[in-house]
C-alpha cells in the first residue's frame, strides 16, 4: 500500500513530473468558459453567494467571483457548478 | 436536452428556496450529492429543480440550515402517470388507439406495379388477387421470393421482378423482356381463307393449293389455298402433304352503310354552379357526408379521390373523395341540312379511317344525303380493293406425312 503523499512541494513536483492532471492530484479546481456565456467550475467546494451579478464560488484556493447579468446556475452537483448568463468578469480572490 | 429528458422521465419538484442561508443551503446539498438545475434568483428566493429522490434529503438540511423550503407540485412523467392513473377510460382508450394503429398497419393496403409496358397492370392485380395478394392482406409473412416467382411462371414477359413492402405500401417493380421478332411457324398446316365476301382479283400462292382464281367471288370463311398438297406419281394412289399455306390474295370489297345525323339535338352548356359532396371510402364502403346535396337535373361531375397515410409508408385503407358536381342546361338545337352533310361526311370518313386496313385501296365511294323528318340519313357505298387472306390451321386428323417445308418457293 502506498504511503499517502502529505508533503505539498513533493507532492506537486511528482504531478508536474508524470504530467498528471493537476485538478485531481493536488484538489485544485478547474473553470472551464464557453465563450462569454456558460462557465464551468469544477472540484469546487459550494456556494459562497449568489445573486442576478455575482456568483460566488468556494473552491479549495479561495473563491472564483463570477460578474455579470442575469446569471443561473444551470447545475449544481457535487462535481460542478454550469453558471449562465452573460459573464463580463471573473475574480480569484 | 438529454438531461432534460432523462429528468423529466426520472420526474423533479421545483423548488423555492429562501432565507438567511441559501448558499449554506446549496452548498450543503451539493456535498452529498443533491443535484440542483436551472437554479435562478427570484428576488429574495432563488428557484430551483431537484428530482423526488433529492427534494426529500433536501427537506432535511433545509430544517437544520433554517431554510425555508417551498415545493411546487411534482413535474415529469411519474406525476403525469399518477395524475392519469385513475382514468381509466382513458388509459384504454390510448390503449385501443395503439392497439388499432398496430393492427391497421399490418396490411397491405396499397398496391403499386411499375414497369409495365405489354403486360397488363389490372391483369396482373387480377392475378395477385386470385391467388390472395391483394389490398387487405397481412403483411407479415408474406413470402415475396414465391409472390415473384409465381409472376414470373404466369406471365412468361416478365424478365425480372421484385416484390418489396415498406409500411403498409407494397410495390411490384418489373423489366419485361424484349420484344420477340414473330417466329414464322411452318410446321403447323394451315389454310388460307377468306377474311370478307369479295371478288378475287389478284392471288400469289407461294405454297398450297390454290382453289379458286381471281374473277371468283368468294365468302367470307371459304378456303382460298388449301394446305393439303397431293402428291402423285403415275399410277399410284395420291398420298397428301400438309402444309402452312402462303398466299397474298386480293380482292374487290363492296360495302353499304347507314347511319342518321339528327337535325335537332340538345347543347348541353354549365350554367357556373357547382356543388361538392365529399366522402369518405373504408375499406370499399363508400360513406357520403351529408352536408352539400345537389338538386342538379343535368350535371357533369369529377371525383378527387386522395388514401390517407401515416407519413410516406403507411397508407391506409381510407379514403377521401371530393365529388365536385356542375349543373348543366340543355337546349335544343336545330342544323341545317348543309351542316348535317358535313358532319356526316366527317364521320364517314373517320369510320374508313378506323374500320379499314391500311393498305386498302378506295376504287369507289358514293355517299348518298336523304333529307327526313328531324334526320339526315347518309349512306354510304364502297369499293375497294384489299388483302382478304387469313391463315387458318387446319384440322388433319390423323397427321399424315406433315411435311416440314421450310423453303420459300
Amino acid at each position: 500500500m502506498l504511503r499517502k503523499i502529505n508533503n505539498k512541494a513533493l507532492k506537486r513536483r511528482i504531478t508536474t513530473a508524470f504530467e498528471l492532471p493537476k485538478d485531481i492530484m493536488l484538489d485544485l479546481p478547474s473553470v472551464a468558459m464557453v465563450g462569454d456565456e456558460e462557465l464551468t467550475v469544477s472540484n469546487h467546494k459550494g456556494i459562497a453567494g449568489y445573486t442576478d451579478g455575482q456568483v460566488r464560488i468556494k473552491t479549495s484556493i479561495g473563491e472564483v467571483k463570477v460578474l455579470g447579468d442575469g446569471l443561473t446556475l444551470r447545475e449544481i452537483n457535487k462535481e460542478n457548478i454550469v453558471v449562465e448568463g452573460k459573464i463580463r468578469e471573473i475574480v480569484m480572490c | 436536452m438529454l438531461i432534460k429528458i432523462w429528468n423529466f422521465l426520472r420526474g423533479y419538484v421545483k423548488i423555492e428556496m429562501s432565507g438567511f442561508s441559501v448558499e449554506r443551503l446549496i452548498t450543503q446539498a451539493a456535498a452529498v450529492d443533491v443535484f440542483f438545475w436551472d437554479a435562478r434568483r427570484t428576488g429574495g428566493a432563488v428557484a430551483a429543480q431537484v428530482s423526488v429522490r433529492d427534494y426529500k434529503h433536501l427537506a432535511h438540511i433545509a430544517e437544520k440550515t433554517g431554510t425555508t423550503l417551498t415545493a411546487i407540485g411534482p413535474f415529469g412523467l411519474p406525476a403525469v402517470i399518477k395524475r392519469f392513473k385513475k382514468r381509466v377510460a382513458l388509459i384504454f382508450g390510448g390503449l385501443f388507439f395503439i392497439g388499432a394503429l398496430v393492427v391497421l398497419t399490418s396490411f397491405v393496403w396499397r398496391i403499386d406495379i411499375h414497369g409495365t409496358n405489354r403486360i397488363s397492370a389490372e391483369e396482373m392485380t387480377e392475378f395477385l388477387a386470385e391467388n390472395g395478394f391483394a389490398t387487405g392482406v397481412f403483411r407479415h409473412g408474406i413470402a415475396y421470393r414465391d409472390v415473384e416467382s409465381l409472376l414470373m411462371t404466369r406471365f412468361s414477359d416478365i424478365a425480372w421482378v421484385s416484390l418489396s413492402i415498406r409500411g403498409t405500401w407494397a410495390q411490384i417493380h418489373l423489366v419485361e423482356t424484349i420484344e420477340q421478332p414473330g417466329i414464322v411457324d411452318t410446321a403447323t398446316p394451315t389454310d388460307i381463307v377468306a377474311a370478307k365476301d369479295g371478288i378475287i382479283t389478284h392471288m400469289a400462292t407461294s405454297r398450297g393449293t390454290p382453289m379458286f382464281r381471281p374473277g371468283d367471288v368468294v365468302r367470307e370463311g371459304d378456303v382460298l389455298v388449301s394446305g393439303r398438297l397431293e402428291i402423285a406419281a403415275e399410277y399410284q394412289e395420291p398420298t397428301y402433304a400438309y402444309v402452312r399455306a402462303d398466299s397474298q390474295i386480293w380482292a374487290r370489297v363492296y360495302y353499304r352503310m347507314d347511319f342518321e345525323v339528327p337535325l335537332v339535338f340538345f347543347e348541353k352548356s354549365f350554367t357556373g354552379r357547382s356543388q361538392r359532396v365529399y366522402s369518405i371510402d373504408i375499406a370499399g364502403r363508400e360513406f357520403t357526408l351529408p352536408h352539400g346535396d345537389h338538386d342538379f337535373i343535368y350535371y357533369d361531375t369529377t371525383q378527387n379521390r386522395r388514401q390517407m397515410a401515416f407519413g410516406a409508408d403507411y397508407p391506409l385503407p381510407v379514403a377521401w373523395a371530393t365529388t365536385e358536381y356542375f349543373e348543366l342546361v340543355r337546349y335544343l338545337r336545330s342544323r341545317t341540312a348543309a351542316e348535317a352533310k358535313q358532319i356526316g361526311e366527317e364521320m364517314v370518313q373517320s369510320l374508313l379511317d378506323a374500320e379499314l386496313p391500311y393498305d386498302t385501296r378506295i376504287d369507289t365511294k358514293e355517299i348518298n344525303f336523304t333529307e327526313e323528318e328531324k334526320v339526315l340519313v347518309v349512306e354510304v357505298f364502297l369499293i375497294t380493293m384489299e388483302r382478304i387472306d387469313l391463315e387458318r390451321q387446319m384440322m388433319v386428323d390423323n397427321a399424315v406425312a406433315v411435311i416440314e417445308n421450310t423453303g420459300e418457293n
